[in-house]
């Protein structure tokens, strides 16, 4: 876990990179244009997916967004970090959308948990005599195996269709938290719902994405 | 003592500093002596590790061009 001295020392360095990129934005330097776009560009537009009822809107919220960001890129006064104030902005661009056309907030439920009481068969019941609540698995460790045998192409394939079929409020926070390395409280300001059911839905992606490796590490596991 | 079942539904909790002191104790102290959550704990590990190595998808080209165009006409404008 990051200590406080180096988040502190982090938030620091974004903020001094923050006002370099901004000089150099506002400067029309479009090289640091598409740098920024390239950074922000594809969770921009997975957000704006939870939101839009289809690709083709997605895609339109999020010009949109770079459209209003530019627009005001000279009154951004820095109080929050770009990146922040870009979500931000893409967030109500995203919301004025879906009341336009009238369709529901996406977070009113932390949705499906199908897999998750499928999972439930892993533990003996509660009122084992003897093993009360505990796993019915061994689950051999993952982390003792090789890099090749974590990363094989069965392994890819299974985790890339996992993904691709989570509920999109998972799939959100799932990307925003373990791939664009968002803060949990980054996420829940960003998609305005509480600590609790960030934390609900990241753990359901979670335990999603172990499944969806178990089928090949598990086996590979026993061979070891 | 916290159970095996507890550990699955407390883990991504531990993970983000949520638990209370004596939680994250008792989760602590349960995975060292209990080998099915040391693995499930390692296994999450790596599926974290696999879902942030998983590239984030790019842009589609068009959209890209049609934003880096507002960029322009934003830049004329002056």
């Amino acid at each position: 876990m990051t200590s406080t001295g180096s988040r502190a020392a982090h938030a620091l360095s974004e903020v001094s990179a923050d006002r370099d990129l901004l000089a150099r934005l506002r400067a029309g330097d479009e090289a640091a244009f598409r740098g920024l776009l390239a950074d922000l560009g594809p969770a921009m537009l997975r957000v704006a997916g939870l939101h839009a009822r289809d690709g083709e809107v997605a895609a339109e919220i999020v010009q949109e967004t770079w459209v209003a960001v530019l627009r005001s890129l000279d009154r951004f006064e820095g109080r929050s970090s770009l990146r922040t104030w870009v979500f931000t902005i893409l967030a109500n661009c995203a919301r004025r959308r879906a009341k336009s056309e009238a369709r529901s907030a996406p977070f009113s439920s932390v949705g499906d948990s199908a897999g998750e009481e499928n999972e439930l068969d892993r533990f003996f019941a509660a009122n084992h005599q003897r093993w009360a609540s505990c796993w019915t698995t061994i689950n051999t460790r993952w982390e003792a195996l090789p890099e090749d045998a974590l990363s094989t192409s069965e392994a890819d394939a299974a985790m890339t269709d996992t993904l691709k079929s989570l509920p999109p409020n998972q799939a959100v926070v799932l990307a925003l938290r373990d791939i664009e390395g968002w803060s949990p409280d980054e996420v829940c300001t960003l998609l305005q719902m509480t600590a609790g059911n960030q934390r609900v839905l990241l753990h359901r992606a979670r335990l999603a994405a172990r499944r969806a490796l178990e089928p090949t590490l598990e086996g590979r596991s026993a061979r070891c | 003592m916290l159970s095996c079942r507890q550990i699955y539904e407390l883990i991504t909790e531990y993970d983000d500093g949520g638990l209370s002191t004596s939680d994250r104790r008792g989760f602590e102290s349960h995975v060292v002596i209990c080998p099915p959550c040391r693995g499930f704990v390692s296994q999450m590990r790596v599926a974290r590790r696999r879902v942030g190595d998983a590239s984030a998808p790019a842009l589609p080209p068009e959209l890209e061009d049609s934003i880096v165009d507002a960029f322009r006409t934003w830049k004329q404008q002056g």
